[in-house]
């Protein structure tokens, strides 16, 4: 992690796996610099707090995918409470959102994700957390479990075409099943970034390990949704089919 | 392979009268829906999207299948039509499902986590008392009772 001087912070203290990315989390009330209030208005914590607010009411309302992962999270057993679940909060900008195990609260990182889309995606993707939490013994201190979660949150709601060019994944001359190699590699990336602890390698060989099994396992969505299409709205209208009703 | 056999041996044989009580009868969807998968399925982007996943074109046909079957019963009360595109159906839900139940990774669960709504620490409590999320909670709470 960039921000941490070696030595300062033992890296192995499971206890700072992560969180050091949402301070607000351990109890340290948002700081904004002079000079950040004065150059990038930044500081309006509430306003902030209370957009950030709005937009994840707004999803729960409106889009097909967050009300498809509430009706198949309420299903299973584990239904959402839009107050007790899901947090706003000011989070280190590395990061646009997160999952709280300890407390089983989603963070929502409004100092990052300001429009209804990115606070939709993060929803989704920790939903999905959620959803393995719900239905199976998860443990998130267990690699493989945490590879197993990141693969399909990836596979579900990201690794798009032009997400996957951007991440270099694929290009114009490399678009044949590069879809599974942007998954791979944006679940390396949620790996890493909560376990500093853990190497690359030893990060790749765990996703590589369980990936067909994880990659295949497309519930509650069930599909990989095309960006910009009705995927989203079928994959919602279907779930009666699945049990999710 | 559209047409139904004319020949009355080769017809699936039925004891439904009533199309709506036929098990599973729920799983058919309006017509509508096999058409539109048909379209995306067959699409430009569509295809290019199936490319980019599997590396090749999805077989789309059973879409259209199911659109024509389900076509069929609504406007002639075809029932071994509509018993075709319930098979249908179960056999979508099984591929589907299948891989979800075969994720060994880790173990199922036979009931949801029992500290699912376990109570926030207190100072947490009280910093979302009266925020934006804490009153859309409690409407939603009372307009379930």
């Amino acid at each position: 992690m960039a921000d941490q001087s070696s030595g300062s912070t033992p890296v192995d203290k499971e206890d700072n796996w992560g969180y050091d990315l949402y301070p607000e989390r351990r109890g340290e009330a948002a700081q904004a610099k002079w000079w950040q209030v004065a150059l990038f208005g930044a500081g309006q914590t509430k306003t902030e707090k209370t957009a950030c607010e709005r937009n994840v009411y707004n999803c729960f309302q409106n889009s097909p995918l967050v009300k498809l992962m509430y009706s198949a999270l309420k299903a299973s057993g584990c239904e959402i409470d839009l107050r007790r679940h899901i947090a706003c909060e000011v989070c280190d900008v590395k990061v646009s959102g997160g999952y709280d195990p300890r407390l089983n609260q989603i963070v929502i990182c409004q100092n990052v994700a300001r429009s209804k889309g990115m606070v939709q995606g993060i929803l989704t993707h920790e939903m999905i957390h959620m959803f393995d939490a719900c239905r199976h013994e998860l443990n998130f201190k267990d690699l493989n479990h945490l590879a197993c979660t990141e693969i399909r949150a990836a596979n579900l709601t990201h690794c798009s075409f032009l997400s996957a060019m951007t991440q270099g994944d694929a290009s114009f001359f490399r678009i044949q099943k590069q879809h599974a190699e942007c998954v791979k590699h944006k679940a390396l990336g949620s790996v890493l970034a909560v376990r500093p602890d853990v190497t690359k390698e030893e990060a790749l060989a765990v996703i590589d390990k369980v990936f067909l099994k994880c990659y295949n396992d497309l519930e509650p969505i069930g599909r990989r949704v095309r960006r910009n299409s009705a995927d989203m709205i079928r994959a919602y209208k279907e779930r009666g089919n699945y049990g999710y009703e | 392979m559209m047409m139904s056999e004319g020949n009355e041996e080769t017809k699936p044989k039925t004891e439904y009268t009533d199309g709506k009580n036929i098990p599973n009868v729920w799983l058919v969807r309006p017509c509508e829906s096999y058409k539109d998968e048909y379209t995306e399925c067959t699409s430009i982007k569509g295809r290019f999207h199936q490319y980019f996943i599997y590396g090749e074109n999805r077989d789309c046909t059973q879409w259209q299948t199911d659109f024509e079957n389900c076509m069929k019963y609504r406007l002639h009360n075809d029932i071994p039509a509509l018993e075709t595109v319930i098979q249908s159906e179960s056999k979508r839900r099984y591929e589907r499902l299948a891989p979800h139940y075969l994720n060994d990774v880790w173990k199922h669960r036979t009931s949801p986590p029992e500290d699912w709504n376990k109570p926030l620490p207190a100072k947490m409590q009280e910093e979302y008392k009266n925020t934006y999320l804490d009153h859309k909670a409690r409407e939603y709470k009372a307009s379930q009772t």
